[in-house]
């Protein structure tokens, strides 16, 4: 690229980059995210506010309850709301009444 | 001792930990709430909506940081990542008192994000001691540490878990979380009295209480934080709170969580003995009293004999 | 007969040891192996650290960790990886698992790192991307920066004092958080579909599961390849999929890559097939779109 060309497209780039700037502080000033978002793309997730579960937990989690196994393949095992602590099944699966 | 060194002379109440499903019943209806127990390991990243969220409570509620990985009893050396970045949350949190488990979790840098149990051994006490010590040093908070269920025994043990306990507390110099649900689980799986645990411990250097719900099966039981506590697990509370004092107490909720109002009504019912022991406090013996008492007034009382399950071990 | 195992006589040993049985593979029933793939006895090996009680064996005892492990890990990384899931289905799916998990065991503190080294195990194990290769290590790749943009650092934005001073030679810096992807297949608008059905189930019955399972199958059957661009940013603490040109992946990329912005703006344009009079205009437009998302930092 020339560089008289390359002058051009980075006075573009630099000019876009202020005017993005300003248009964003003004967006900030009246709290409004209207702009930026329309710009933004797909949105991950639509009508959540949590949309990462935290992974971590000190508990123990049996996640075959009542399903005498404990086959992944199975979608009672499946059932796992976050990362938090999984215990093992019961050797014998069963549980007893509290 | 509801205010003591080891929870940075605080008086918390009743708390609950702090779960996602209840984010946005806490952000908008702003329930009174003692205080909340988070899950550090949760918060510890660099951006986003977890760190916003914590701000918003922080900004309204008493937060106090609880780990699941620093696996005090480890070989493995700390990480300096994890260490900064605890104490990074440490000054955004401020808590007064910083929690994890007596456990070991990793080896040779290999994570497997359980509460493995220790073998009671005298060099386990020595390298759990001394890594609770550099924590603290490095955090510059008070350590307290947390008995964990367990599911195992090793045949490696030179003594109890509790005198393992107070072993390493004494030789760290730090306090005890003390979950009295963890307690009783173990018991069940390890056939000992529990009441005899919690008669052992030294009680001054108890600065909070855990309890929560468990699960019940044929051979053992399991820690699943999904069911409200149990009345076993109450009366050993009970018996914690006499001799410690009102000591600010936590409910661990984890999975199959309520709404809030129930989880919180749940954490409330440890009023009924905080009161109790507040009332019974001018008469109640010092805690150097009760350790320098014969050991048989350390033994279970009368009461305590009444409170335990049929079927426990003696 | 079990041949017996010598107990530990540290506590690293009994650290090693454990750890070993608890991080070995489950079998098929998802019980702990009798023998460990090196041909030594777990049975033995429990014996020799676990105690018995009057209920389990040392062996039961020691599998009830083996089991937690894994249970742990299966549901952190079906929890990070559902598009990936819906495209291989669930058997291809959990040998993936297994087999990764079984190579790459967590070195972080956190279980957030646990998917850090999908993409890398991938050039070494193609055999686990299922029949669709292509659009399964898309997938995967989306994922992961969908986790990487979710809780990465967001930094201050550039002032107008840094921004008055840019030219061909400025380096600018990009928020920790955006990542930029050139992908075979539309893979964005596929992982949308499936998280939202499983978010919106109501349900978590056997047959809501199935549907859903259905649901994915036909989505990943019906899909065709098309090179797609896309940064996959934060914007309000939610993670966004912002489709790119050509173009706009080649800037970023090289702005990403730290190289000076007329270097960047070259290479981007090197080979597009924008004619030259609109260039200023697209390049004007696509630094205003950024600036206006945040993406430029000190």
């Amino acid at each position: 690229m020339k560089q008289s060309m390359k002058t051009m497209m980075v006075a573009a780039a630099v000019s876009g980059l202020l005017s993005g700037a300003t248009a964003m502080h003004a967006s900030a000033a009246v709290n409004s995210s209207a702009t930026p978002i329309l710009k933004a793309g797909k949105l991950s997730f639509s009508g959540s506010t949590l949309d990462k579960a935290p992974k971590h937990s000190c508990k123990g989690k049996n996640d075959c309850k009542g399903q005498g196994g404990c086959k992944s393949s199975d979608n009672g095992c499946k059932q796992k709301n976050s990362c938090k602590g999984k215990g093992g099944c019961a050797t014998d699966g069963s549980k007893m009444p509290d | 001792m509801p205010a003591n060194r080891f929870n940075g002379f605080t008086d918390y109440g009743v708390g609950i930990g702090l779960r996602i499903p209840h984010y946005q019943h806490i952000l908008s209806r702003k329930p009174v709430v003692d205080w909340f127990e988070i899950i550090s390991e949760n918060y510890m990243v660099d951006g986003g909506r977890p760190l916003e969220v914590l701000d918003q409570i922080i900004e309204q509620y008493k937060i106090v940081q609880h780990g699941v990985s620093m696996y005090f009893g480890s070989v493995d050396p700390l990480s300096r990542e994890h260490l900064k970045r605890l104490k990074q949350l440490v000054r955004r949190t401020h808590t007064p008192w910083l929690s994890d488990h007596l456990c070991w979790g990793s080896v040779d840098g290999r994570y497997t994000h359980d509460l493995l149990p220790m073998p009671y051994t005298w060099e386990a006490v020595e390298v759990t001691a001394q890594k609770i010590r550099q924590v603290q040093d490095f955090t510059e908070v008070p350590v307290v540490v947390e008995n964990v269920s367990s599911y195992a025994e090793f045949h490696a043990s030179e003594m109890t878990e509790w005198e393992f306990l107070t072993e390493v507390v004494e030789r760290a110099d730090c306090g005890i979380l003390l979950d009295v649900n963890n307690i009783y689980v173990s018991s069940k799986n390890h056939s000992f009295d529990p009441f005899e645990y919690v008669n052992f411990v030294p009680a001054h250097r108890v600065a909070q209480i855990h309890i929560a719900g468990h699960s019940k099966f044929e051979k053992y039981i399991l820690d699943t934080h999904d069911h409200p506590v149990l009345p076993a697990v109450w009366r050993l509370y009970a018996r914690a709170i006499e001799r410690c004092g009102p000591t600010a107490t936590l409910l661990e909720w984890d999975d199959n969580i309520p709404s809030f109002e129930e989880v919180h009504a749940e954490a409330l019912k440890a009023n009924k003995f905080l009161k109790a022991a507040a009332e019974a406090a001018p008469t109640r013996n010092s805690l150097a009293a009760i350790q320098s008492a014969p050991k048989s007034m350390l033994e279970p009382t009368l009461s305590d004999s009444a409170l335990l399950e049929s079927g426990s071990a003696r | 007969m079990t041949e017996p195992s010598s107990s530990p006589t540290s506590l690293l040993e009994v650290q090693r040891r454990m750890a070993a049985a608890v991080m070995h593979p489950l079998t098929r029933q998802e019980n702990m192996p009798r023998r460990r793939r090196d041909g030594a006895s777990n049975i033995a090996e429990a014996e020799a650290i676990i105690r018995p009680n009057d209920r389990l064996s040392s062996f039961e005892r020691l599998e009830i960790y083996n089991r937690q492990y894994w249970y742990r890990l299966f549901s952190c990384f079906e929890e990070d990886f559902p598009g990936l899931q819906a495209i291989l289905g669930r058997a291809k799916f959990d040998r993936l698992m297994r087999a990764y998990l079984t190579d790459c065991p967590s070195e972080s503190f956190s279980l957030r790192n646990l998917g850090s080294r999908l993409d890398a195990w991938f050039d070494q194990h193609p055999e686990h991307l299922g029949p669709h290769p292509v659009l399964a290590r898309d997938m995967a790749r989306l994922e992961w920066a969908h986790i990487e943009a979710f809780d990465s650092e967001e930094r201050a934005r550039l002032s107008a004092q840094k921004l008055a001073a840019i030219d061909e030679h400025s380096r600018l810096h990009l928020q920790p958080y955006l990542r930029v992807l050139a992908l075979s297949y539309p893979v964005d608008d596929l992982l949308l579909q499936v998280r939202n059905e499983d978010g919106s189930a109501t349900s978590s019955t056997n047959n809501a599961s199935s549907t859903r399972k259905r649901h994915h199958v036909r989505h990943v059957a019906a899909l065709a390849p098309k090179a797609i661009h896309i940064a996959v940013h934060r914007l309000e603490n939610s993670v966004w999929y912002k489709p790119l040109s050509p173009e706009e992946f080649h800037l970023l990329s090289a702005l990403l890559d730290g190289k000076p912005l007329g270097d960047s703006i070259d290479l981007a344009l090197s080979t597009s097939p924008l004619p030259e009079d609109q260039r200023p205009a697209f390049l004007q437009e696509a630094f205003a779109n950024w600036a206006m998302l945040g993406w430029f930092t000190s």
